[in-house]
């Protein structure tokens, strides 16, 4: 069985990575757009679009163009200051408000509220950016129509008008899913894993992975950054569907609520049932639309941030390690060799994959599959105490800057103490601002630098208990072991099978975590 | 060591439809990070016309899309110093003057060459002439460092291009940026 190493077509691809070439966005930003574009937010489709066309009638409002395009030109900071600045009465809609514990806006409409934090607001511009280019610009005249709309519904127009554009961007957004994605090969990798682990039982063990990735009957994954991915897909699916299904049958059908909101989506909805769209009805009904794992998600922080320009105060190194974590935070937890083995080998089979690519090698091939370059799950370990030990000192930096020295008790003092200690020790250039920008800067980053502080804190702590009935050198043992596992793998899919003309796997090409671009660490 | 739910006890076909959601998104992160395309997003808009590079169809990578033309100009019309969508041209014979924003734009004709003549204003110098016509036709003219307060291009007459450019300069449906 031949299968596609691509699950989208070639032109969707590079559209999408198109998206990312204005700046450097970690995998975890790539993920969140992604996310928007494929799943929506809370396993609603919709619910991105929405936001966009709330947020275009809101910009739109606040003085924007009549062009509806305020959010590309602009930029997410530029359009949450505008937002702030919205005057009360310039909306007439739907609500637009300030939160006050976290500042993030809050657009309150009729069909449920959308809370937008900076971070939302990014993603929210690359989503209209990706709908102006995509399928080569086949839509960009439909969505600048759309925008134009929603601009004059700002200020001339009725909150239908605002729902009727926003029906129209998503049937863009599922044709172009339709048209794009292979659908089959998905549902087919689906039944590939569930028949393998219906014949373990459903029981899902760190090993578990790696012999699925290693079983010469796999033709699919090719990484094992995919497989460990797919796995985490497979069980967060399963659970999600055994959660919602159970939901479903604790409501009886004749339950009063059930009963009136089925009959308020058929007397509602306009639109043809087939419509993919009609769910739109459906789940923006609601009192709020974001329910608590959106605002979980939301949460988290954009790591890149940590590596921006303006303070760079992480190397990339430590932007791609973080990035990850929060990536595979809950699956990590409960498979946590699993979790190690990514973080380890994957920035190997990442080097020889861009090698194969490139036909470049830093590092020789033969050399490279012996996995002498890996990180050691000791080191590792230590890695992400170091991350901790300077992530807390930029808290501290950040708290030395945002407080003032009437701060006299004990522990603010000499926290902020040893915050301009750092500070001044420092020789970076991004840190030579005036007081008051350093402390913006700083104000910024601090939701970024406390996840980090956090992840490390965390994954530290796991990742040191998988070893702890073992002595200290309890994980090298089980890295040389795991090393002489991956090694034999790599041996067998690089050298044995000869394939090396083919880009093998090109789908796990990670220019970040071969380990080989310069990071600078502040 | 964790049990996941059988495929007795969930609902298969949501199941299926959630884990397809999570591999296009993580598939479409992985693919990222591995192109380097030459596909054209919306920040590249301005560097490829810059280039010079020529209008064209699909499927050709060093072409700017006709389809993106009208998105093109709405980027202009932000980000240009002064532009003209709607044509306010008063031509005398063979020589015009248009005002595009706070500039104004001589066109001379004379024997052998026609010349764009721009004043800047204030301090600000453009360094670009771009125009666009409803019909997708476009032209980018790099301009020259003023002199004497002036900023002025020649252009020999008789060539496709300069009539080109002629006909794009009096044509009402084209809209003129100056960036």
């Amino acid at each position: 069985m031949s299968v596609s190493d691509f699950l989208w077509s070639e032109r969707s691809r590079g559209e999408f990575a198109a998206l990312f070439d204005d700046a450097a966005y970690s995998d975890a930003f790539r993920k969140s757009v992604a996310d928007a574009l494929v799943r929506g937010w809370s396993n609603n489709r919709d619910k991105p679009f929405w936001a966009l066309s709330v947020l275009v009638v809101a910009l739109s409002a606040s003085g924007g163009g009549d062009d509806g395009m305020d959010i590309i030109w602009q930029g997410a900071g530029d359009a949450r200051e505008q937002l702030i600045a919205l005057p009360e009465d310039a909306l007439s809609h739907f609500d637009c408000t300030v939160r006050e514990d976290d500042g993030t806006i809050l657009l309150g409409t009729p069909d449920g509220d959308f809370r937008l934090t900076t971070h939302r607001l990014r993603v929210l511009r690359k989503l209209a950016e990706f709908f102006l280019c995509c399928d080569e610009f086949t839509h960009a005249q439909d969505i600048m129509g759309l925008l134009a709309r929603l601009a004059t519904a700002a200020h001339d127009g009725s909150y239908a008008d605002i729902k009727d554009a926003t029906r129209e961007f998503a049937r863009i957004g599922y044709r172009f899913r339709t048209d794009n994605f292979l659908d089959g090969h998905a549902s087919s990798a689906f039944s590939v894993i569930n028949s393998y682990l219906a014949s373990r039982d459903y029981i899902l063990v760190d090993d578990t992975i790696f012999e699925f990735w290693a079983d010469p009957d796999n033709e699919r994954y090719k990484t094992y950054e995919a497989t460990y991915q797919a796995f985490a897909n497979f069980a967060a699916s399963m659970e999600d569907a055994r959660a919602t299904d159970a939901g479903f049958k604790a409501q009886d059908i004749q339950d009063p609520a059930l009963a009136g909101a089925m009959a308020g989506l058929v007397a509602n909805d306009d639109l043809d049932l087939d419509d993919a769209t009609q769910d739109l009805a459906i789940h923006m009904d609601g009192e709020d639309a974001f329910d608590e794992d959106d605002q979980i998600v939301e949460r988290a922080a954009e790591p890149s941030i940590l590596g921006d320009a303006n303070l760079r105060l992480f190397g990339q190194k430590d932007i791609v390690v973080l990035s990850r974590l929060v990536e595979i935070q809950n699956f990590a937890r409960d498979h946590r060799l699993a979790s190690m083995r990514l973080l380890s080998f994957h920035p190997i089979q990442s080097g020889i994959s861009n090698g194969l690519r490139t036909g470049k090698w830093k590092v020789p091939l033969s050399e490279r599959v012996t996995c002498e370059e890996a990180k050691s799950y000791v080191q590792i370990i230590e890695d992400l105490d170091d991350l901790q030990t300077r992530a807390t000192s930029w808290l501290e930096v950040a708290f030395a800057l945002a407080s003032s020295e009437g701060d006299k008790s004990g522990t603010a003092s000499e926290v902020r103490e040893a915050g301009l200690a750092t500070l001044a020790k420092s020789r970076s250039k991004a840190l030579q601002k005036d007081p008051e920008a350093l402390r913006k800067a700083f104000l910024e980053v601090t939701p970024a630098l406390i996840q980090a502080r956090e992840l490390s804190e965390r994954f530290a702590g796991v990742f040191r208990r998988l070893f702890d009935h073992d002595d200290s050198t309890g994980s090298d043992e089980q890295f040389i072991s795991d090393k002489a596992l991956f090694a034999a793998e790599f041996v067998r899919r690089y050298i044995e099978s000869g394939d090396t003309g083919r880009i093998n796997d090109a789908s796990s090409i990670s220019p970040d975590a071969s380990g080989e671009q310069k990071g600078s660490t502040a | 060591m964790v049990t996941l739910p059988k495929d007795t006890e969930v609902n298969m076909d949501l199941a299926i439809e959630r884990f397809g959601d999570a591999e296009a998104r993580d598939s479409l992160v992985r693919d990222s990070r591995a192109s380097n395309t030459a596909t054209l997003s919306i920040h590249d808009l301005k560097r490829a016309v810059l280039e010079g590079r020529p209008l064209g169809a699909l499927g050709d990578s060093n072409v700017v899309p006709f389809r993106a033309v009208q998105l093109y100009r709405t980027m202009l019309a932000r980000q240009s110093l002064g532009y003209s969508q709607m044509a306010r041209a008063a031509r005398t014979t063979e020589d015009m003057r248009r005002q595009v924003g706070d500039f104004e734009l001589n066109v001379v004709t004379d024997d052998d060459a026609i010349f764009l003549m721009i004043e800047p204003v204030n301090t600000v110098v453009p360094t670009t002439l771009t125009l666009i016509n409803d019909d997708g036709r476009m032209q980018v003219v790099k301009l020259p460092e003023p002199v004497g307060g002036v900023q002025q291009v020649g252009f020999p007459t008789g060539e496709a291009d300069t009539n080109d450019l002629l006909e794009l300069l009096q044509d009402p449906a084209t809209s003129i940026f100056i960036g």
